[in-house]
């Protein structure tokens, strides 16, 4: 009872450090912009349409977060999305939840197998996950032959456009997903590891931390998120491509910086990666609806990353 | 088994690891192990496919191989330095389409329509070949700035850069793809044969062995070398690392620029999706030639054989009958596997 007490006596103190309070005013700023460029941005259905996007990028986000955390890199979990949904989509015969049960389980495998390569292995990150970017992608076209399967009229289609009281069912899922995460971050060991493990790997193996077991974990855990995020984004577009993740490492990327995680690791939050998330969400909305055009928003997403690097490594840090 | 055996296996074990050690045939092996592994895909694709040895699948290897090599001799010099370039695909589409486009816009100035039927270029072909080449470089050297001097990682600036350039080439070209086949010359240096040698297979032959030379014997081969294995020892003793990064950057983004030029040549068209995946090919190659990722270890000749092994097993593939999706998977095998093997201690000397 008094552990719960401190935890919540800490939590102002937590939700103010970290630039969690420079984010909440980014976001704000950027709303009022919006507001005048695209006067329809805070009607219910935008909003919620927004947050639905928000929840299935920021999910990949929330993985790809507890990986950077680490002090590693993560550039497969696009692929691991794709390949995850269509394994799991070739068992739809079976029924929706089995379905969905294969694809979590791909996603945590091809995880652990980018974790053990890299710890047991000792191949870099950025090479292990780039070779496991292709060869994922790669055999996501394989297994389907290049084709899209068509999910018309299925109970699977529910976690992409149910929702519950008018609140999405893809922002229910991150919302838990992401307070369990916060929680586990903050106030268990082994999430107390994740830091160590980043923020100095030789002191932290030194204290005692299974660097290797730690770094696993998070590669899983990343790997499990993005396949969590494949089937919402197929009940959104209603089928089933071996092309279903492409680019998402990108936006990954750019959310967890843009939620002030460091670049070298062991410094960061997960609320900070939840607004990140929101704000992406509404830069992108308030760019579409402004009439930017389609085109160039690959363009923009790609510059945006680079800017928020920028940024967070020579002005807000210093 | 008892304490005299065991002592006597760990004996034979320590006595064998010295023979090997001081054997030289097997260090002869170990540091050629790239030419006997070529000599065996060689091998294999001769008794896989019969048409595998004849002059006009060799010469379409050698097309590719130049294409390929440009690259990776590039990203070589890159990952020398300790950083990564993932922006040469794109880069490969949006320097030429950009090029264009300002060609076209000069040429509008002086009242010369060089598109015909929407997208045929039918004329300035000089002005392309040099904004190609000029644009690509500046990508390249945007790279290295962002990089250096902004401190943003190289992999999330290159990352962004692919995006980006990729996305810019869809709205320069809105899409469609461009065709050279009114341009008269251009297919030139894809197509050419010269004694039996594509032409520019000879190109990649001159800049292989200028650039061997170069990092050989040349004191921006030393500066380079150095930049990437001891930074802080590299500036101690003047040597302008940040400089250097820059310079690599730009090296990387005219090799682009030429690569680009072969395979729009050859294939007589330019579009956007032109060379998506060749980041992974070249780094691919750069890995097989044993270039570490650690920065400063690595020889360019290693690049100019890993090269030609990669052009032979996508041949090989191809001759097999897998399609690209098959090419994906064994070249990110290939890549994870070279790095595991020279971690395992297959490595290529120090230059010293």
């Amino acid at each position: 009872m008094r552990n719960l007490k401190n935890i919540l006596r800490s939590l102002p103190n937590i939700v103010l450090s970290n630039n969690v309070f420079i984010l909440f005013i980014i976001l704000i700023f950027i709303l009022l912009i919006g507001k005048i460029f695209v006067p329809h941005i805070f009607k219910i259905i935008n909003v919620l349409n927004v947050l639905r996007i928000v929840s299935i990028i920021g999910l990949v986000a929330i993985g790809e977060t507890i990986v950077l955390l680490t002090g590693e890199f993560d550039i497969s979990v696009g692929s691991i999305m794709s390949l995850s949904l269509v394994i799991g989509g070739s068992f739809l015969g079976f029924g929706s939840i089995p379905a969905l049960l294969i694809t979590y389980l791909t996603g945590l495998t091809l995880g652990v197998i980018n974790g053990i390569a890299i710890t047991k292995g000792k191949v870099r990150s950025l090479i292990m996950t780039l070779g496991t970017l292709s060869i994922y992608g790669g055999l996501a076209s394989i297994v389907t032959r290049g084709k899209a399967i068509y999910l018309y009229g299925l109970p699977y289609l529910w976690l992409g456009r149910g929702s519950i009281f008018r609140i999405p069912i893809p922002v229910l899922i991150f919302f838990g997903i992401s307070l369990i995460c916060f929680f586990f971050l903050k106030f268990t060991s082994t999430g107390r590891y994740i830091y160590y493990t980043g923020a100095n790997e030789v002191a932290a193996w030194y204290s005692g931390v299974r660097i290797d077991n730690i770094k696993i974990l998070a590669f899983s855990l990343s790997g499990l998120f993005a396949a969590m995020a494949g089937p919402m984004f197929a009940g959104q577009t209603q089928r089933i491509t071996p092309i279903q993740g492409v680019g998402f490492e990108l936006s990954a990327f750019a959310i967890a910086f843009l939620g002030g995680i460091d670049l070298w690791g062991g410094k960061g939050s997960v609320i900070g990666v939840i607004i990140g998330a929101i704000i992406y969400g509404f830069l992108l909305n308030i760019l579409a609806l402004s009439g930017v055009g389609t085109y160039i928003e690959q363009v923009l997403k790609g510059l945006l990353l680079i800017v928020i690097v920028i940024i967070f490594q020579n002005i807000i840090r210093k | 088994m008892n304490l005299d055996s065991k002592n006597s296996i760990s004996q034979l074990l320590s006595s064998v690891r010295e023979i090997t050690k001081e054997n030289k045939f097997l260090d002869l092996i170990k540091k050629n192990i790239i030419v006997l592994i070529l000599i065996f895909l060689l091998v294999l694709g001769t008794l896989t496919s019969g048409t595998f040895l004849s002059l006009y699948n060799l010469q379409n290897i050698a097309i590719n191989v130049s294409i390929f090599g440009i690259l990776a001799i590039g990203q070589t010099l890159v990952l020398l330095t300790k950083q990564i370039d993932l922006s040469v695909g794109a880069n490969m589409a949006f320097s030429l389409i950009a090029a264009i486009k300002i060609t076209q816009i000069l040429m509008s100035q002086f009242g010369v329509n060089i598109i015909q039927e929407a997208n045929y270029v039918n004329s300035g072909m000089l002005t392309i070949i040099v904004f190609t080449i000029v644009v690509s470089n500046l990508i390249g050297l945007l790279n290295g700035i962002i990089t250096v001097k902004a401190k943003v990682p190289p992999l999330i600036t290159t990352l962004g850069m692919l995006y980006a350039l990729r996305g810019f080439a869809y709205v320069l070209s809105k899409g469609h793809p461009l065709y050279f086949t009114y341009l008269q010359g251009f297919n030139w240096l894809g197509t050419k044969i010269l004694f039996n040698v594509p032409v520019c297979f000879l190109f990649y032959l001159v800049i292989g062995i200028v650039g061997i030379l170069i990092l050989k014997y040349t004191k921006i081969g030393t500066k380079i070398y150095a930049t990437g294995g001891n930074e802080k020892a590299a500036i101690y003793s003047g040597i302008n690392s940040d400089l250097w990064r820059i310079i690599v950057y730009g090296v990387s983004g005219f090799c682009a620029g030429f690569a680009t030029l072969i395979y729009s040549s050859r294939l007589e068209s330019v579009e956007v999706a032109q060379a998506t995946g060749y980041e992974f090919i070249s780094v691919a190659i750069v890995v097989i030639g044993g270039t570490t990722l650690e920065g400063g270890r690595g020889r360019l000749f290693g690049t100019f054989l890993a090269a030609i092994i990669l052009g032979v097993v996508i041949n090989i593939i191809t001759l097999m009958g897998l399609i690209v999706w098959y090419q994906n998977i064994i070249i990110g095998i290939i890549i994870i596997s070279a790095v595991f093997a020279y971690i395992k201690g297959i490595r290529v000397k120090k230059r010293t």
